[in-house]
């Protein structure tokens, strides 16, 4: 089993959603941490555990962005099956992303529309009919 | 504040978590001047009192650009409508459907208990969660608040809440 924290991995104070309106943010989150340890955890068939607890808190958007990009790169079944989350100090996070975010962006996903990013991101990775691929998939909107 | 209430310092998650929330609305949908908002804190006996303002086009303005609303919901007060919100009952034209998570986690920390005296005003409304005998809309010819402020209050009740 592969376990990370948001404290130990990226950040005591998590912030907002995208990276063009805030440090520590969600989207900065999935494309530095989040993205890889699931491939890594995906590729040797073991659990990923993401702990929550002892950060300074949270926004709703900071989470959603981070694991509805997971949903919707990897899968609804795949994150279901690989992610274990742990939130002992607010536990209405967990409830949050697994009831809310994870259907929101497995709908997206089906829906073609695709994750904003808005700042250029080194390749991520993808599942595509079943495979692994790395690539930059989505590339800032034009100001 | 935790210890200003208690003596003993730590984070009280709640606060980060709605100043976020606040903050990334203003920030990211009202328009405001270098994206600027202002927080007040008063540290009074047994409670702290915060303050988040910031001076947008308000969650209302905002609401009537963003949001698809159904045609009977035009005829509904400002009050309800803003409550609305706070419900998330309006979904998003963006079509982005994780969104509008923001506000109704305000209320939510009210709804347990975790904040006090919720007061939100914005353009023409001003909203009090815990009687909402005081809330209103303003009639017509009313001053109103160009952008969005709110108020609430933390005590030692609202720390017992979040540790049961």
């Amino acid at each position: 089993m592969i376990t990370i924290s948001v404290l130990e991995n990226f950040s005591e104070f998590p912030a907002l959603r995208h990276c063009n309106i805030s440090d520590n943010s969600g989207e900065e989150f999935y494309h530095k941490v989040l993205n890889k340890v699931l491939k890594d955890a995906y590729e040797k068939g073991e659990k990923l555990t993401v702990n929550l607890d002892n950060t300074a808190g949270y926004a709703s958007s900071f989470l959603d962005e981070a694991f509805g990009n997971l949903v919707y790169d990897f899968t609804l079944d795949v994150v279901k099956k690989n992610i274990e989350i742990i939130s002992y100090q607010e536990p209405h996070w967990k409830d949050m992303i697994e009831n809310q975010t994870y259907m929101q962006w497995e709908k997206r996903r089906k829906n073609n529309q695709n994750p904003k990013v808005t700042k250029n991101h080194e390749a991520w990775f993808r599942l595509e009919n079943n495979q692994l691929k790395s690539k930059i998939w989505e590339h800032p909107a034009a100001v | 504040m935790i210890n200003h209430l208690t003596g003993v310092s730590k984070y009280y998650l709640p606060v980060k978590t709605i100043i976020l929330e606040i903050c990334g609305n203003s920030i990211e949908w009202s328009g405001t001047e270098s994206r600027q908002w202002l927080l007040g804190v008063k540290y009074e006996t047994n409670k702290v009192v915060f303050t988040v303002t910031d001076v947008g086009k308000g969650i209302l303005e905002t609401l009537y650009r963003r949001f698809t609303m159904r045609f009977f919901e035009t005829f509904k007060s400002n009050d309800e409508v803003l409550k609305g919100a706070f419900d998330k009952k309006y979904s998003s034209t963006t079509q982005e459907v994780n969104r509008n998570k923001g506000l109704p986690a305000v209320k939510a920390n009210f709804d347990i208990g975790t904040i006090n005296k919720l007061i939100v005003l914005t353009n023409n409304v001003i909203l009090h969660f815990d009687n909402n005998t005081f809330s209103k809309t303003f009639v017509k010819g009313s001053p109103r608040f160009k952008g969005t402020f709110y108020q609430w209050e933390i005590n030692n009740d609202c720390l017992n809440k979040l540790m049961n």
